[in-house]
């Protein structure tokens, strides 16, 4: 009959049921099993990042005391006379000694300096200041940057208050990072920087440059530690990879942001900063 | 709170991490447990009939979920059989 098998295809026996429940409770418990696992990586990985991020700190500090330490005993040389005259030959060395400890130790904080930003570690001193005038500053410090590459450079500044809360000395490292990035990586052309506010609320900070471009798998780590691009090195040997997660960790301590946007290789790029006008 | 309502404790909070709420309502059906507070996971269990207490929530699971769960009972409270004297431990759990 009809009915009869309907009933039977419904049915489930005692023994089918059990059978059914201790296969799924089998496959939650791999699944329970693999979760536990990746977990316990997790938390490894964690510790073993952490315990990385204090040694480089640890061994940037100790590297940048040397290398301060030496440039100290080359800028004694050259200029303290009790040491008495240096020969004129040695001169030129010395200098070439000085310069290349000063490019050093300006490595090594750089390093410091975004590794602090990014965990957060960095401490800030928040006081009203003018944005206008410090990005002014920063773009006619980097004129002769600029000269040298024999690079043009446009500053556009829209009307409007620039007063704002922030760290004067950390974003003015982070403005020079981000010219200073456009000019290095632009061979020809130049950089168009535009300063704007949006409604009362931000200040926008555009700088566009005719340079390298980004290559969108170097654009997801660009703003990381260690986060340069795969081709960087061939264009800026002392890059530390450390300059654009210092920007974006500075930018975030100021409740703003910083990215980037590149058509890719060869079409440029374009760097923005933006940050709100009070921290509140 | 007693080492038996740890260890009771310590089996439904491993089963629920495989088959959700559920571990809590059987745990329920056990005659001498009294879960205080679900969430919280607090609870209470009757004396002195704690070590058959333990093994009928181990059977509970198992008559359910088969030998795989009565692995993970014991193995979830390994650690805590440790300050138990042998004569102390749960027949299910030794």
């Amino acid at each position: 009959m009809p009915e009869n098998n309907t009933d039977k295809t419904n049915t489930i026996l005692p023994s089918e049921f059990k059978s059914v429940t201790e296969e799924l409770y089998k496959r939650n418990l791999e699944l329970v099993t693999l979760y536990k696992k990746v977990d316990t990586l997790n938390h490894e990985l964690e510790l073993a990042n952490e315990g990385q991020s204090n040694l480089i700190h640890v061994m940037n500090h100790q590297i940048k005391g040397y290398l301060a330490k030496a440039r100290g005993i080359f800028s004694e040389l050259l200029e303290e006379p009790a040491y008495g005259p240096v020969s004129p030959a040695a001169i030129p060395m010395l200098k070439v000694g000085f310069d290349t400890l000063t490019e050093g130790v300006g490595f090594v904080q750089q390093v410091l300096n975004g590794s602090s930003a990014e965990s957060g570690a960095m401490v800030y001193n928040m006081k009203p200041l003018n944005f206008k005038e410090l990005v002014n500053d920063v773009v006619t410090a980097q004129h002769p940057h600029v000269d040298e590459k024999a690079l043009s450079v446009e500053l556009v500044v829209d009307d409007g208050n620039y007063t704002m809360t922030g760290d004067s000395i950390n974003l003015k490292e982070v403005v020079r990072n981000l010219i200073d990035n456009s000019i290095i990586y632009t061979e020809a052309g130049g950089l168009y920087i535009h300063l704007q506010k949006i409604k009362d609320e931000k200040v926008l900070l555009t700088i566009k440059d005719t340079g390298l471009g980004i290559d969108p798998e170097d654009m997801k780590r660009l703003f990381t530690k260690g986060g340069r691009g795969k081709d960087s090195l061939k264009i800026n040997v002392n890059s530390s990879g450390y300059g654009l997660a210092f920007v974006r960790g500075v930018a975030e301590a100021h409740k703003g942001r910083a990215w980037a946007e590149s058509a890719g290789k060869g079409q440029g790029s374009t760097f923005y900063l933006e940050l709100p006008t009070t921290l509140t | 709170m007693s080492i038996f309502d740890q260890i009771v404790i310590k089996i439904i909070n491993e089963q629920a991490l495989i088959i959700g709420p559920i571990a809590w309502a059987e745990a329920r059906k056990v005659k001498g447990i009294h879960i205080i507070d679900q969430k919280a996971g607090t609870l209470s269990i009757d004396t002195p009939n704690e070590r058959v207490i333990v093994d009928e929530l181990v059977s509970q699971y198992e008559h359910l979920f088969g030998r795989a769960s009565h692995e993970v009972c014991r193995d979830a409270v390994a650690a805590l059989l440790v300050s138990l004297p042998l004569d102390q431990i749960p027949a299910s759990l030794k």
